[in-house]
């Protein structure tokens, strides 16, 4: 009986977290400044400095108390395609956030307008909210068309999560194409709890912890050779400077990969495999804006999912063409490719993907990518999970298949140095570096060898099956296809 | 009774400078552990100040590598192990395992271990060793004296100057 009371609690346990939820009206976080705009007395409730938050509500007391007289109160509405799920009506909020978010951040992707989507639908299939709305704002929502108040035309797009009248036009405009593994969870209820608690939460420890960079477009890179993070740095000695460089030259391919000073050889043995097995997937991820900007696609886990078992989640980097050079105007990070340079080619993939990473990074900077784990690097351009088997039990003919069937293998050597394995360097000898990845560059199975690719550029080591088990301590196969 | 009743009173008082000796112990144990774990050798006459306002000097981080002047340097290793130096002497000390490319000859790849104040010389290119640092993740700093189009390497100014 207990267990049933318990279970009968949860509906209203949830429906308290909604509500929760639903006050605190969540937005997507990179439309969060912008929507505040047309809600002062929102967005004086919303900032974590307390400091601030005071100033803020000193000026806007007006404005509060206007706001409050004029916005409909907030209704919790059932959405009929859905059952089971609630949504959080507020649509004046939601059309401010819908319009801000279309126009001025490129980077609000899909997920913003799929919420604004459901809760315009909301409207049109609840006729007591209809009764709240003026006029004006009725005859948009049935046209399907928001007029901005600056004013600039607002076309309501339905992907994805359409329902009703609004399902036509989902027809019309087919959503983006994305890995079944890596398809954004539709927002509901969980959603906003979720969003609720980071904002509320998360956000301000973050900021506190990790302050964000002075300008996001130049990550800095002050701490890229850090000795246990509390022993002094080498900064390295570079500025940031413009590449003039083409995104793609003949294709991305393996050879374009030449790691810099800073740690990542995960993500460029990553980036390396990815080029090799289907360089379409470099090419889908990083796109041209043409305007000295690019635009990184990227698959990242959750933060309240770290393990990733809710699947992985696209997002949109926008990167500009700055990058550290030395005083020679070559890049300090990640390089054109060695034959690349050679050629006088500036193929910038490698260098963009990078920078998208490190903005994108806890605090922003490169130096938070300096050190990572070769599952999430491989993922994050993928989209799809890794699978970690046991390197001991490795064999060629596995790694042969692997590489047929066009999956990505990256390979970690021990994090400690080996001074007494001949593989690791020795002298003049050796052929791994430790604490380094490679990635599975050919296989020769009529010799019984494979060829690790050293994200270098050079210093690629061929090893038997036997010093395959013995010399890795890590093994990853991404399915890129 | 009267003297335990005093030391209950005192407790919550003295939690927070306890607190505090304990947080600093930490931060003093983790300085001490990274200082422990960091050793350094360098190149007689080598000033940190001064390298760092020298553009030709680099440091590179284990497993990574510098490229300068067209010469690509990857650092392997950084560990304590016995070497034999100019003098033909033994002796142990910090050494550090260099892959060098020679991008205009790229079957110049190789494999070597150096030492602080150790002059290496490959093709046209001439570096010095002035720094090795052993630590969780070992650093190597490098100063470029001698490329395709630079003086010969036998006329390299001293060390860190």
């Amino acid at each position: 009986m207990n267990s049933i009371s318990r279970f009968s609690r949860l509906p209203i346990v949830l429906l308290s977290f909604a509500i929760l939820a639903g006050a605190s009206a969540p937005r997507p976080a990179f439309c969060a400044n912008a929507a505040k705009k047309s809600q002062p007395g929102d967005s004086c409730a919303s900032m974590t400095d307390a400091k601030k938050k005071a100033e803020c509500e000193k000026k806007q007391p007006a404005a509060k108390s206007q706001g409050k007289a004029k916005t409909a109160p907030r209704r919790v509405v059932k959405i009929s395609g859905r059952p089971g799920a609630a949504a959080f009506s507020s649509v004046p909020a939601v059309t401010s956030a819908e319009q801000v978010c279309k126009h001025s951040d490129p980077r609000c992707v899909s997920g913003a307008r799929v919420q604004a989507v459901k809760r315009t639908d909301v409207v049109k299939k609840d006729p007591s909210l209809q009764s709240l709305l003026s006029k004006d704002i009725l005859d948009q929502l049935r046209s399907k068309t928001i007029t901005d108040p600056e004013p600039k035309p607002i076309v309501v797009k339905a992907e994805g999560v359409a329902v009703g009248a609004v399902a036509k036009t989902a027809a019309k405009v087919p959503p983006p194409a994305q890995p079944e593994s890596a398809q954004a969870p539709q927002k509901g209820l969980l959603d906003g709890v979720l969003d609720f608690l980071n904002s509320a939460v998360i956000a301000p420890i973050k900021e506190r912890l990790l302050p964000p960079q002075a300008d996001p477009n130049k990550p800095d890179f002050g701490a890229v050779a850090c000795k246990l993070l509390i022993y002094g740095c080498n900064k390295p000695n570079a500025k940031y400077g413009k590449v003039n460089g083409e995104l793609f030259v003949n294709g991305p391919s393996s050879s374009d990969i030449e790691q810099g000073r800073i740690g990542d050889c995960y993500l460029m043995s990553s980036l390396a495999a990815i080029a090799q097995q289907n360089p379409k997937v470099i090419e889908q991820a990083v796109k041209d804006n043409g305007n000295g900007t690019y635009s990184v696609t990227l698959y990242k886990k959750q933060w309240w999912d770290p393990l990733g078992v809710f699947g992985l989640k696209p997002q949109t980097v926008t990167v500009d063409n700055q990058f550290p050079l030395d005083k020679d105007g070559n890049p300090v990070m990640a390089g054109y490719g060695l034959q690349n340079s050679k050629n006088g080619q500036k193929e910038m993939w490698p260098m963009v993907i990078e920078k998208a990473l490190a903005q994108s990074s806890l605090n922003g900077s490169y130096n938070a990518i300096g050190s990572g784990d070769l599952a999430s690097a491989m993922e994050a351009l993928t989209g799809k999970r890794s699978q970690a088997p046991p390197p001991a039990s490795v064999t060629i003919d596995q790694l042969a298949q692997w590489k047929a069937k066009g999956e990505g293998v990256t390979m970690m050597t021990y994090l400690l140095d080996q001074p007494s394995n001949p593989d690791y360097g020795n002298g003049t000898g050796g052929k791994l570096e430790h604490a380094h990845v490679y990635y599975l560059k050919s296989v020769d199975a009529k010799n019984g060898t494979v060829t690790l690719g050293n994200p270098w550029g050079y210093g690629d080591a061929t090893l038997t099956q036997a010093q395959l088990q013995q010399d890795l301590a890590l093994v990853y196969v991404n399915p890129i296809n | 009774m009267s003297t335990r009743s005093t030391e209950l009173a005192t407790q919550p008082a003295a939690a927070a400078p306890g607190r505090f000796a304990c947080r600093a112990g930490l931060l003093a144990a983790a300085v001490a552990l990274s200082v422990a774990c960091t050793q350094v050798e360098s190149a007689p006459g080598f000033s940190r100040e001064d390298a760092d306002k020298d553009e030709s000097s680099i440091t590179i981080a284990e497993t990574t590598q510098g490229t300068y002047g067209g010469v690509h340097v990857g650092v392997g290793y950084v560990r304590k192990e016995e070497f034999t130096d100019e003098s033909g002497e033994k002796k142990t000390g910090l050494t550090a395992g260099l892959r060098i490319l020679d991008p205009l000859d790229p079957a110049k790849t190789l494999r070597i271990q150096v030492h602080a104040g150790q002059r290496v010389t490959v093709g046209e290119y001439a570096f010095l060793v002035q720094e090795i640092e052993l630590g969780f993740k070992g650093s190597v700093r490098l100063r470029f004296e001698a490329g395709p189009k630079a003086a010969p390497p036998a006329q390299a100014p001293a060390p860190g100057r």
